[in-house]
């Protein structure tokens, strides 16, 4: 909230606010990092690194998936942790193209948990963490898709219609853009 | 339990047995389902995230006051303050140095019992009996009025420590 009488005499309130938010994000994110990376020892499937060494709240993630349509395709993804974590979810993009009935081309992600302003007891809250976020990207490889509420409509479509067209249009944008 | 074994049959006031001695024992729990507030991950005996982060700001702007939380333990702004407040004041000329240190002890305590705006970091429960943070529950709770852990609507049932 911006006070514009303060703001005129200088006080830049929406300044200490961030500082705080800031604080408290960092403060999140160590012991949230510390755990995630704990459980993904040994994770053949996720890996995750930090592009800015310092920067806890800039993350890679790739993930491999070992089953179902996706395997063998290696998969990119952008997490950025907003400043107001964890009362709003981390913002995760797709850098990989992919042909999946929750991403579309562009890597907008369609998962429940990473709904900042959801109805239902799936979307963001603050008791959850990024070890959640990070096996629900994974999940959404194999028991998470979900072809009924798609962001992809045409790939949905299509899987309804014909499996086959499916899969084999997964295993060839696999070929093309998800082999590094 | 020792039971009486020399009973005196012939008295009126028949008893089998009777108690002569017992040890009773009792447990208890805080009536709080956790005792870690579940936004911010810290003790809610403690001050929340936000209020902790504020605090550790705060003195360069305006020094709070030595403050005593409710539970009777001097809190590290207020160690910091005695610090602050000791250097800078001279001695009165005509007292030694032992006299100095007691007179800023007693002068350390009254303080000290002032309340503050700091220590208002308190815990609330819901009607579903989850407990958070004040702070932290009053931010969730303008985004979404449910509780976080069990989904909820959000209703107050209690504030304080």
């Amino acid at each position: 909230m911006i006070n514009l009488q303060k703001r005129i005499k200088g006080v830049d309130e929406n300044k200490k606010y961030m500082d705080t938010r800031i604080c408290i994000r960092e403060k999140l994110l160590t012991e949230e990092v510390k755990d995630l990376e704990r459980t993904l020892m040994g994770d053949k499937v996720c890996r995750l690194t930090f592009p800015s060494p310092g920067v806890l709240h800039e993350m890679h993630l790739t993930i491999t998936p070992n089953d179902g349509f996706y395997k063998g395709g290696i998969y990119h993804f952008d997490i950025k942790v907003p400043a107001e974590y964890n009362n709003v979810p981390p913002v995760v993009k797709c850098l990989t193209r992919v042909w999946h009935p929750n991403i579309n081309e562009d890597g907008a992600i369609c998962l429940s948990l990473l709904r900042e302003n959801s109805l239902d007891a799936f979307g963001w809250r603050p008791t959850r963490n990024m070890t959640e976020v990070v096996h629900g990207l994974a999940s959404l490889f194999t028991d998470l898709m979900d072809f009924d509420d798609p962001l992809n409509q045409q790939a949905a479509e299509q899987y309804q219609q014909n499996r086959n067209n499916f899969e084999s249009k997964v295993r060839d944008y696999i070929y093309k853009y998800a082999r590094q | 339990m020792e039971v009486d074994q020399s009973i005196d049959e012939k008295k009126s006031d028949y008893r089998p047995f009777s108690l002569k001695r017992w040890n009773a024992c009792a447990v208890w729990t805080w009536d709080v389902e956790c005792d870690t507030c579940a936004i911010c991950r810290l003790q809610l005996m403690e001050e929340c995230l936000r209020c902790q982060a504020d605090a550790t700001k705060g003195p360069e702007r305006d020094p709070p006051p030595p403050v005593v939380t409710k539970a009777g333990r001097v809190t590290r702004v207020a160690n910091n303050h005695l610090i602050i407040n000791e250097t800078p004041s001279p001695p009165p000329p005509s007292s030694t140095p032992s006299s100095t240190s007691s007179s800023m002890a007693a002068t350390a305590g009254s303080s000290s019992t002032s309340p503050s705006a700091s220590g208002e970091c308190v815990v609330v429960w819901g009607d579903c009996s989850h407990s958070f943070h004040n702070c932290c529950m009053a931010q969730w709770v303008k985004q979404n009025a449910r509780c976080p852990l069990c989904q909820q609507d959000w209703a107050v049932a209690r504030v304080g420590k």
